[in-house]
């Protein structure tokens, strides 16, 4: 199957003010990824990663070096045509707050090219009407028909976003880019997001690529995560491969009452690696099983409160992957 | 594409609260102007009764008109001839000062072609009224006419600050709101959607400007009588015609309306390239007419955009435009200006990282 988005070599530098003459912030630096039909893909790293900019790069907002390809077309010479193919939220979800969310999205709809919204009508319909059904399907995928002609400046934030996802999907596009969808939304509207998106992915062939910093709901949601740290792909996991880490070791978890004690003698009796002290946890790789490391512990005087075999989450590989080696800072080189 | 942009644009550009605002405004210009002149002609009528009519003196209604002798031609060449003479010998004195001030050469040979256009077409014995970029001279009594013109300036200061808002503010709003971003990941072309936001804003404009000229002739001539007096008309001081004092509107309207759609150009291009709306509208209303007057102070004023958009001072001979200006350098000095702004305001938005 062909890739809806294909990145390669993606790079956007902005001069740094103030900074050495010459320096630039390297806010995406070469980053390669494709998207498939049906696929969410996540966009995982910590603010200024640089998720936004990549957005913005495949969008076609800003400039940028290497190629962007959707569903085919290049967007650097078939602008349009690789457009016609796209929806998005970019940062936020951008609308008239006053206006309705029916006028926002027939607004859209009028901006929007005549042949994506004739697909899949039959030929010889009225715009007018193609335009109104399609208003009216999308207000009815993301469940605001009963609000469509309220002003916008009166939504909740949950609300915004799902008319955001609205004015994406306005055109049935076959890739969908939502840049943190899950932002500010309580738990119940974060659930709503994902079973859209994963029904969208499911049942519509749409390929997805959603940003966020929130790493539950990436495992949650996506089908895989390119984990983005300085403008760099550090990872690029399928979610089923994430139970275990790159060597193919067992996490474990230990709580216990002297930790950082406890860490530098699971280090030495046992030679786990990527050793990880979270409060009273400590987290670590290792071939040994929870008997024998129980028993260690509890002969060396440590009050072991619970030991257990972890499935490896997000938060681990997004830990291990972000924070190995490479100092923190801004990605200015 | 470019009639769906067009039609969102227009629609989104309307703004109730400022059109109300505007209409308003001319009301309240329309009454106090009408109540006003109103009250001179009265005064000027009561006056008028007052003094009996006596041979030899013109009765004061008609005191602008004038009648043409050959006798008076003459006269009036030969003072005229000497003025040019004299502007001239300072013209060459002053050498490039000479174009900081007015232009005495161009006013001084303009009335000397219409005193020989009279001499020329035998215009003898008939009362005239002069056109002039400002309005008609047809009497001491205020005309509908002389309303017209009058309120129609005024206005045009007006319009051109809602030309401002609109032009100035359209891509000013859409950066502020993100907006910007949902339009330009549409497959439609970022040069068709300046082009739609530009020429929408003109529409408005045009649309403003013309039904506030429309209301302000429907309550001149409802108010005040219809001068039709016979007037001269002359263009960059090379054509004449003489016809009746009412065809000032349509010239007024002409370049009031030039006027206000170079401004609409000034601020959409001030509002694209700073992508903000103080920039985009008070800026360019204030900077470009400090700058004019910088500019003209060097003697370059024809040069620069406000003057050379300024079509009414080569309509009549009684104008002083910058020195060395003529309807012929102002044409090309506009058009190489409102096409620059237009550039660069393309080239700001397509090549510009929108976020
Ligand atoms: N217009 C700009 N000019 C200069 N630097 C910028 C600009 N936009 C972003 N950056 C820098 O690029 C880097 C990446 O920013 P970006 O907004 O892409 O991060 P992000 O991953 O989306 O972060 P967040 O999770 O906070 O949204 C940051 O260092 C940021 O300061
Ligand atoms: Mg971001």
């Amino acid at each position: 199957m062909d890739a809806v988005l294909t990145v390669s070599g993606l790079t956007k530098h902005y001069p740094a003010r103030g900074m050495a003459k010459g320096a630039a912030i390297k806010a995406v630096d070469g980053i390669s990824f494709e998207v498939y039909p049906g696929e969410v893909v996540g966009f995982l790293g910590p603010n200024g990663a640089g998720k936004t900019t990549a957005i913005k790069a495949i969008t076609g907002l800003c400039s940028y070096s290497g190629t962007v390809k959707i569903a085919g077309h290049d967007l650097g010479t078939e602008h349009n045509e690789a457009l016609k193919n796209l929806g998005a939220i970019v940062e936020n979800p951008d609308m008239y707050l006053n206006k309705s969310a029916e006028w926002n999205l027939k607004y859209l709809a009028s901006v929007s090219d005549e042949q994506s919204l004739r697909k899949g009508f039959p030929p010889g319909e009225k715009l007018g009407r193609i335009i109104s059904r399609r208003v009216e399907k999308a207000l009815e995928t993301v469940g605001l028909k009963s609000r469509a002609t309220s002003r916008v400046k009166t939504y909740s934030l949950g609300m915004k976003q799902r008319l955001g996802i609205a004015q994406a999907l306005l055109t049935e596009p076959k890739l969908l880019i939502l840049d943190e969808p899950a932002n500010g939304l309580d738990p119940d509207g974060i659930k709503d997001i994902r079973d859209l998106v994963r029904s969208l992915a499911a049942k519509n062939g749409i390929g997805i690529l959603v940003s966020s910093h929130q790493l539950h709901e990436m495992q949650l949601m996506c089908d895989r995560v390119l984990i983005i740290s300085r403008g760099k792909i550090v990872a690029d996991k399928k979610i089923e491969d994430l139970a275990r880490d790159s060597s193919g070791a067992r996490r474990i978890t230990v709580r216990t009452d002297r930790a950082e004690e406890a860490a530098r003698f699971i280090g030495e009796k046992t030679g786990a690696e990527n050793i990880v002290v979270d409060g009273g946890a400590v987290h670590f790789s290792a071939d040994a099983t929870v008997a024998e490391i129980t028993k260690e512990l509890v002969m060396a005087g440590f009050n072991v409160y619970g030991v257990s075999e972890d499935e490896l989450s997000l938060e681990d590989v997004f830990m291990r992957e972000v924070h190995s080696g490479a100092e923190e800072g801004e990605n200015v080189r | 594409m470019f009639a769906r942009l067009y039609w969102g644009e227009l629609r989104k550009q309307t703004s109730k609260s400022v059109m109300i605002t505007l209409l308003i405004i001319t009301a309240v210009l329309l009454l106090l102007t009408a109540v006003l002149f109103d009250s001179v002609n009265d005064l000027i009528d009561s006056v008028a009764d007052d003094i009996p009519p006596e041979e030899g003196i013109e009765p004061i209604r008609d005191s602008y008109l004038t009648v043409y002798t050959p006798q008076s031609v003459e006269q009036q060449l030969t003072i005229y001839r000497a003025l040019l003479d004299g502007a001239e010998r300072e013209k060459e004195e002053l050498g490039f000062d000479y174009y900081r001030n007015p232009d005495a050469v161009y006013h001084y040979k303009g009335q000397i072609a219409m005193l020989e256009y009279i001499r020329d077409n035998e215009l003898y014995g008939v009362e005239l009224a002069y056109a002039s970029g400002l309005g008609v001279s047809t009497g001491a009594r205020f005309t509908a006419e002389t309303f017209v013109t009058t309120v129609g300036t005024i206005l045009l200061l007006i319009v051109i600050i809602y030309a401002a808002i609109v032009a100035g503010g359209t891509f000013a709003d859409e950066f502020k709101r993100g907006t910007v971003k949902m339009l330009f990941i549409r497959p439609s072309g970022r040069g068709t959607i300046v082009t739609a936001k530009l020429v929408s804003a003109l529409t408005h404009s045009i649309a403003a400007y013309t039904v506030m000229f429309a209301l302000t002739a429907a309550v001149g001539y409802a108010v005040f009588p219809a001068s039709g007096a016979q007037t001269i008309y002359s263009f960059n001081n090379s054509a004449f015609t003489v016809s009746s004092s009412s065809n000032i509107l349509g010239i007024m309207f002409a370049t009031n309306l030039i006027e206000v759609l170079t401004y609409a150009v000034i601020a959409f291009a001030a509002g694209a390239l700073t992508r903000n709306k103080v920039f985009g509208i008070v800026a360019p209303i204030i900077l470009i007419e400090v700058v004019g007057m910088i500019i003209s102070m060097f003697g370059l004023g024809r040069f620069f955009i406000t003057d050379a958009a300024d079509w009414s001072q080569f309509v009549g001979v009684s104008n002083l435009p910058y020195g060395g200006a003529n309807f012929f350098i102002s044409l090309p000095v506009w058009i190489v200006w409102t096409a620059a702004l237009t550039v660069s305001a393309y080239l700001a938005v397509i090549n510009r990282d929108a976020a």
